[in-house]
């Protein structure tokens, strides 16, 4: 295997990285795919806000005292005082109404929701209840959201570290395919170029969409740690297509796409797996670092030199493969 | 004509190749994998964290026996007199224990939502067997198609319609079979008792055989048809079933006029009563009959077409809104729904700033999708720019930026969910609030698109609607005035001089805005007239060779 690297084998190297990056891109499923994900997550996020917001937004409240219509408008409910509150609830005019009688105060409300228990809490305070509900003000981030989002992005970055599998696996298959492969082969250059050309551009593709990815649910949601889950979700997307293109340079023409690739995948959930169970080990390795860093540990130095190992490795077969 | 001969060799033919081999067993296994827990196992019992009393913190030694101490619970106690819950809304176990302390229940609490009514196991039956026939549909038409089969078959003496009607029989036939089976065996183990909810499930296959083999018309292979329906019919089938259960909410039965969703509440027991059900086979037949005559008039199509220019064009308007509004507007959503303490944790300069960054990826994926060069992107003029347009730019860009108060006088309901938006969707023409890394990225990124990819694709005068409509939807005249100062500019030299005027109009600082809205009109109009003007002596290397 010829590795001197020049600077017309670099060119070259950016050149084909650029010609495989445009075919890939060229494939609106591909495109579709790398989009997708990370769009109907924040559609869905966002659906389900204002779908909440329909049906708890209201603020409305129908109360028998000035006084205490004063204390639920500083408050934030939109309260007004009627003569009988209860008929207003019951014409639909308000959402919430609170009045008394015979059996003491009743507090009629159509939601569930932060604004009728704040109601009730103003209410039972005014009579000296034995017990009260309240709704605190956070002063920061609600810190139980930190394990969900990393779990969503988590799970974001395993379909991008599959796309990886499938972009080094397929993307070879169909080049052997095709003859696109050998035509390309027949360029003088060393061998590992074509592979290493393969591989930076599924890097690339994969990387800058997961960034996307995660930049847009970070402005949605909130994510803790965005740029490690960049690093980390580019190292493992790439590390996938390392073990894509490699499984598959070993099979070559012998054998079709599935094979390899089931095998891609299953390295992939074991690795997953991996990092999860042992986040002190997982966070130095690529595609483990994802289940490391869903479970809060920042990625090391050694999950980059790991991946990066892995892209020689691959490149190796497929050098090997070629003779 | 129909001829129903043909129609059921077709099916019949169609079954024998997909089910050929392993097929049947490939396909048979995952129907029992999939439907059969569904349909046919007793479902265990379990109580949400919600149907049980308990609370983190302090729990009052008088209720402790009755309220389970979990320190992971999101619902705090402390103190005794009186015993305050930290919480946005009581369950109501607590609230039934809560209410026997001393001298309660102080006040009697009613709540009278609306019930929405929680659809049976049908509905899960009926989504599934529809992910069952993906592979079936897929394999059907857009296998054919690339096994170049169809070929044949469209020159044999059988009409489209036929054909079509064929293959839409074997899989709404195979597909109902087996969730009618599964359904029977429900009714054996006695997860399930049969009722009117099995017509759904015939239904709920057969237009979604129907849809599947429309989705997948003019797909070129199996991989493209896979992709097609897998991604499309949940969401379509869920869709429906929404639109559906919406209606039936406001009037009920309303919602079997819904084809698909109509079936799908029928299977899920939402519907009773002899007109619903009729209305919903009426509107499934309707449906059927709509989509199988689709793929009739497609099976004649080359494969993949191309997609028509307005649908592209409609798709650039779809993504720009998506990646500007998602992340700019898309926060404010939170205090709508009630959680303004997590859209105030949200940067609403990150929002601008990936805003920025998508529409700039998303420029620089079509230039590379469309082979053109960076020139050809920046929308350079083949001459060269000409030199005095830069100064002529920064003045555009200044005058730009005196317009702040231009629509100030217009009416607009500045209160409530339309004045949040409103405020965070201004980063669209005045970025700078957002500081000056965010707002550089968010002009770039806006002029990339507009100014570049789509002034060059679709023409300036519809780039210029399409970023009034993305960027400035509530601000529309101002937006309209901005863009047509700079699509002139990038007419005469590109998205560079676009781009100057942008910068000086998001970093010019904020003392320079006039106040008066006639005023700032004025200087809209000179930022217009400014770009409209000529000049001389192109600088040849800002051309496009």
């Amino acid at each position: 295997m010829n590795t001197a690297v020049s600077p017309p084998l670099v060119k070259a190297w950016g050149l084909l990285t650029m010609s495989v990056l445009t075919r890939t891109l060229r494939e609106g499923l591909v495109l579709r795919a790398l989009i997708w994900p990370a769009l109907i997550i924040a559609l869905t996020l966002l659906i389900s806000a204002t779908f909440v917001a329909g049906l708890y937004a209201s603020k409305s409240a129908a109360v028998p005292e000035v006084a205490l219509a004063e204390v639920l408008v500083a408050k934030g409910l939109d309260a007004r005082v009627y003569a009988d509150p209860e008929a207003a609830f019951v014409s639909g005019e308000v959402d919430r109404a609170a009045f008394e009688d015979a059996e003491g105060w009743v507090l009629l409300a159509r939601f569930d929701g932060a604004y009728t228990t704040i109601m009730e809490s103003e209410l039972r305070a005014r009579l000296g209840a034995a017990w009260r509900p309240m709704i605190i003000p956070r002063a920061g981030r609600n810190a139980a959201l930190g394990p969900t989002t990393r779990l969503l992005v988590g799970l974001l970055a395993v379909l991008f570290v599959l796309y990886g599998v499938v972009f080094g696996a397929g993307g070879l298959s169909r080049d052997l395919q095709d003859g696109s492969l050998d035509a390309e082969r027949a360029l003088p250059l060393p061998s590992w170029v074509h592979a290493a050309a393969r591989l930076s551009a599924a890097g690339v593709a994969l990387s800058v969409a997961f960034a996307a990815s995660v930049g847009l649910i970070h402005t949605i949601l909130g994510v803790n740690a965005p740029f490690a889950w960049c690093v980390v979700g580019g190292l493992s997307g790439l590390g996938g297509a390392a073990m894509g293109l490699g499984l598959m340079a070993r099979a070559g023409r012998a054998e079709s796409l599935s094979g390899p690739l089931s095998r891609g995948l299953v390295a992939v959930t074991g690795l997953m797996a991996l990092g999860y169970s042992a986040p002190t080990i997982g966070r130095q390795l690529p595609v483990a670092s994802v289940g490391a860093l869903v479970r809060g540990d920042l990625p090391g130095v050694g999950a980059a030199l790991t991946t990066l190992l892995l892209c020689a490795l691959a490149a190796w077969m497929f050098d090997r493969s070629a003779r | 004509m129909i001829r129903p001969a043909r129609v059921f060799a077709v099916a019949r033919r169609d079954l024998k190749v997909v089910l050929a081999g392993k097929g049947s067993w490939r396909l048979g296994l995952t129907a029992l994998a999939l439907l059969l827990p569904a349909g046919a196992l007793p479902l265990p019992e379990f109580k949400t964290p919600l149907e049980i009393a308990q609370a983190a913190g302090d729990i009052p030694p008088s209720l402790a026996d009755r309220i389970q101490h979990n320190p992971r619970f999101g619902l705090r106690m402390e103190g005794e007199a009186p015993v305050l819950v930290h919480t946005s809304r009581v369950p109501p176990p607590l609230r039934e224990v809560l209410d026997t302390l001393p001298g309660e229940p102080t006040v009697r609490f009613d709540l009278r939502a609306t019930e929405f009514p929680v659809p049976q196991r049908g509905l899960l039956l009926a989504l599934l067997s529809l992910s069952l026939l993906t592979g079936p549909l897929t394999e059907s038409l857009a296998g054919e198609r690339s096994r170049k089969t169809l070929l044949s078959l469209l020159t044999a003496s059988i009409s489209r319609g036929e054909l079509a009607l064929g293959k839409w029989l074997a899989w709404a036939g195979v597909s109902s079979v087996m969730t009618l089976a599964v359904a029977l065996s429900g009714r054996v183990t006695g997860a399930m008792p049969l009722g009117l909810w099995c017509l759904g499930l015939p239904l709920a296959s057969g237009m979604a055989a129907a849809l599947g083999l429309w989705l997948g018309r003019d797909a070129e292979d199996e991989v493209d048809g896979a992709a097609r329906t897998l991604r499309a019919l949940p969401v379509i089938a869920l869709g429906l079933f929404g639109a559906a259960y919406g209606l039936n909410m406001v009037s009920p039965g309303l919602g079997a006029v819904v084809p698909l969703g109509g079936a799908l509440l029928l299977a899920g027991g939402l519907l009773t009563g002899v007109t619903p059900v009729i209305g919903a086979v009426l509107s499934t037949a309707f449906g059927v009959g709509a989509l199988v005559w689709g793929v009739a008039r497609a099976l004649d199509a080359e494969g993949d077409p191309r997609p028509s220019p307005a649908l592209s064009e409609l798709s650039h308007l779809g993504v720009g809104a998506a990646v500007w509004w998602l992340p700019v507007a898309g926060p404010a959503a939170w205090a709508l729904a009630g959680n303004p303490d997590l859209g105030q944790s949200l940067s609403p300069a990150a929002g601008v700033a990936v805003g920025g960054a998508l529409f700039g990826l998303y420029a620089l994926v079509e230039a590379l999708r469309r082979h053109w060069s960076l020139a050809e992107l920046l929308n350079l003029p083949t001459e060269g720019v000409r030199s005095l347009y830069f100064p002529r730019a920064a003045l555009v860009g200044v005058a730009l930026s005196l317009s702040a108060a231009a629509t100030a006088a217009l009416p607009f309901p500045d209160n409530g969910w339309l004045y949040a938006i409103r405020l965070r969707l201004s980063a669209g023409l005045d970025p700078g609030w957002a500081g000056w890394i965010p707002a550089i990225v968010a002009v770039a990124g806006q002029e990339l698109m507009f100014r570049g990819l789509l002034q060059r694709a679709v023409g300036p005068l519809r780039a210029g609607l399409f970023f009034v409509l993305v960027c400035s939807p509530l601000d529309p005249l101002r937006g309209a005035a901005a863009a047509a100062a700079l699509a002139l500019l990038a007419q005469r030299g590109g998205v560079p001089l676009a781009l100057i005027a942008r910068l000086a109009w998001a970093l010019a600082p904020e003392s320079l805005s006039i106040a008066s809205p006639g005023g700032a009109w004025v200087a809209l109009a000179v930022a217009v007239g400014a770009a409209a003007l000529g000049a001389e002596r192109p600088l040849g290397f800002l051309g496009r060779r």
